[in-house]
């Protein structure tokens, strides 16, 4: 064979799979509706699932035919080869739904169910034991040979559609020959069950729901946001920052949620100054630029003092043109005044929205990188080892193939 | 098909050059370049990572190259002590020359492990040059150990390989061994060499709370 027998293998099993995944989950739509000359029947409880699978379509009817004494209906079932729920509630320019037949006969039928997504219904069919004939249809046939008795499920395939029709103008054609043979079927036989259904589904579903809703809009902002800013300074957060102005007193907490701030450019530095409970107080965000890096450092200047520096054990910085966001807790502090900011992010020179942030928390931290280093080594180490047991051969230098294998004598 | 150790060795190489290309083109590629930085890994990772893989790697690589020796050695002294039994005894030195290797690295490892010690965290951030003393120390266990280990390897090999050819010389000749053992007695001064290099550098280590 020019093609290796592991090519052929490796093609078979993807196409076995590929075939499986197609045809493992399909779930079609299934339109029942009950002639009007029917039998009255027993009302089953409808499944209340909203996919069915082959056993609970069967089952629901089972119960549906089950208790009568008298005789067993007509099973018609029309099969199409693709056909999805979104091909019932197609409706053209005008308003027109695709199916204007099968309308009326089901506004005349006795009682009408419709299960969006059933999995392989006709499976399920085959459960109720009745006597199977197939047919196969493809445009208005005169002569077909159609049952008039019961106790038969009869399948009426429908044909393919043509080359130059489109899917409205093929499900239409489609109708007229179901509803033809529909009116074929209730004049020799009273009692007729006839279902519209399909053996795939004409459009390709996900194999699961997403569990996360995706936002589909950019999203309002948050209630929580507070955002301080002024043309160029930015700072968000979504947790209140908390502000305690004398740590003798630690109970007393100032809200600042909401200050007045405005920017202050001078020589050597950028502001952003923020006046909150009535002025009291105010917080100074002051920017300075070092060598292409910007670096923050907060002031508080509080009744008539002048402002004073609140240090920090993180500093602040990140290089012109991205932002710095912390999700950790970042305490500023002097002898009196305590502020903690969390989730926070800022920059000083945003084109109104943020750039790229630079994290409190890297992403190789250096106990990674120490970590990785060691395992180098040692990994290296391993490797040589392996390398030399690999070496280890045995001395074959003075075997002799012709000669005799040496025989062993073992006495208890 | 290849070697396994030719596969092995091309998937390592290989994996390892495209993470690193990748990880750096990421890095450049968004301005954010300048964060990866060696000298934020050498300033925060702790001098107690450096100084264990230098102590480690004294003893290690020491008993490493005195192992080699000592098996090249060791296999033509067996070999030749088949046919020249007198050999065997006389021979012994050579492997006596390995071992030596082996204690240096020993005792330097030793020496090391005395001096490391603990230090407070907070206190060393806060205080600049209690840092660099401890960082110093750290780089200093580590430069000690790598040096010693890699000078006792290599002098471990070569006094092994040596001893091996002196071995079989004194099976043929008598005669041959002492000049032999000259070129054996080179070898290992140079591992010396590496002992006294490693002990000059830890007198200078000083870890600890105080400066």
């Amino acid at each position: 064979m020019a093609v290796s027998k592991w090519v052929m293998m490796k093609s078979f099993l993807l196409l076995f799979v590929s075939v499986v995944l197609v045809f493992g989950n399909e779930h079609v739509p299934v339109l029942v509706w009950e002639a009007k000359g029917s039998v009255s029947r027993q009302i089953p409880d409808l499944p209340s699932l909203s996919k069915l699978s082959s056993e609970e379509f069967s089952d629901f009817f089972i119960k549906k035919l089950s208790g009568e004494a008298g005789p067993q209906p007509l099973i018609a079932v029309f099969v199409e080869e693709n056909l999805s729920v979104e091909d019932f509630s197609w409706q053209d320019a005008e308003g027109h739904i695709g199916f204007p037949h099968l309308e009326n006969l089901t506004s005349a039928a006795k009682r009408v169910e419709f299960f969006p997504s059933v999995h392989a219904p006709l499976k399920g069919l085959k459960r109720l034991g009745y006597r199977w004939q197939t047919l196969q249809v493809e445009d208005q046939e005169n002569d077909l040979s159609l049952p008039s008795e019961g106790g038969v499920v009869l399948i009426v395939k429908l044909g393919d559609a043509r080359i130059d029709e489109d899917r409205p103008e093929f499900l239409k054609r489609h109708d007229y020959v179901i509803s033809e043979i529909y009116n074929d079927l209730v004049a020799k036989s009273k009692d007729v069950i006839a279902l519209y259904t399909s053996r795939h589904s004409s459009l390709v579903e996900p194999a699961y729901e997403p569990l996360v809703r995706r936002v589909r809009s950019a999203p309002d902002l948050d209630e929580n946001a507070i955002i301080w800013n002024d043309t160029d300074i930015i700072f968000y957060t979504t947790v209140t920052p908390v502000f305690i102005p004398n740590t003798k007193d630690p109970t007393k907490f100032i809200n600042i949620s909401k200050p007045m701030c405005n920017r202050d450019v001078r020589a050597a530095s950028k502001s952003l100054k923020c006046k909150f409970d009535n002025n009291n107080y105010r917080l100074e965000f002051r920017f300075t630029t070092v060598n292409k890096y910007w670096y923050l450092n907060i002031y508080i200047t509080d009744m008539g003092s002048n402002g004073t520096l609140l240090s920090t054990d993180t500093e602040i910085y990140a290089p012109e043109g991205f932002s710095y966001h912390c999700s950790q807790n970042v305490t500023f502090k002097n002898d009196t005044v305590l502020l903690i900011l969390r989730n926070f992010q800022i920059q000083p020179d945003s084109k109104g929205t943020f750039d790229d942030a630079y994290d409190c928390v890297w992403f190789f931290t250096v106990p990674i990188w120490s970590g990785l280093l060691v395992t180098t080594i040692l990994v290296i180490i391993l490797m040589m080892g392996l390398v030399a047991l690999m070496d280890i051969n045995t001395m074959d230098r003075f075997d002799d193939p012709k000669g005799k294998p040496i025989n062993i004598n073992v006495s208890e | 098909m290849m070697k396994t150790r030719y596969v092995l060795l091309t998937t390592f190489l290989t994996t390892a050059v495209l993470a690193s290309i990748i990880l750096t083109l990421y890095y450049v590629l968004t301005g954010k370049g300048e964060r990866i930085s060696v000298a934020w890994f050498l300033s925060d990772s702790s001098p107690h990572m450096w100084g264990c893989i230098g102590i480690g790697l004294a003893v290690a690589l020491s008993v490493v190259g005195a192992a080699l020796g000592i098996h090249t050695t060791g296999v033509s002294i067996v070999g030749g002590g088949v046919k020249a039994p007198r050999i065997k005894t006389k021979n012994l030195i050579s492997v006596i020359f390995c071992e030596a290797v082996a204690i240096y690295g020993l005792i330097t490892a030793i020496v090391l492990s005395g001096l490391l010690e603990d230090f407070p965290w907070k206190q060393v951030q806060d205080n600049p040059s209690l840092k660099s003393i401890n960082w110093f120390s750290g780089y200093l266990l580590f430069g000690a150990g790598v040096s010693v280990g890699l000078v006792n390897l290599f002098c471990g090999i070569t006094v092994g390989i040596v001893g091996s050819g002196a071995a079989l010389a004194d099976a043929a000749n008598p005669a041959l061994f002492v000049k032999i053992l000259i070129v054996e007695i080179f070898g290992s001064a140079i591992g010396l060499f590496g002992l006294i290099v490693g002990i000059y550098m830890t007198s200078k280590s000083k870890m600890g709370a105080t400066e």
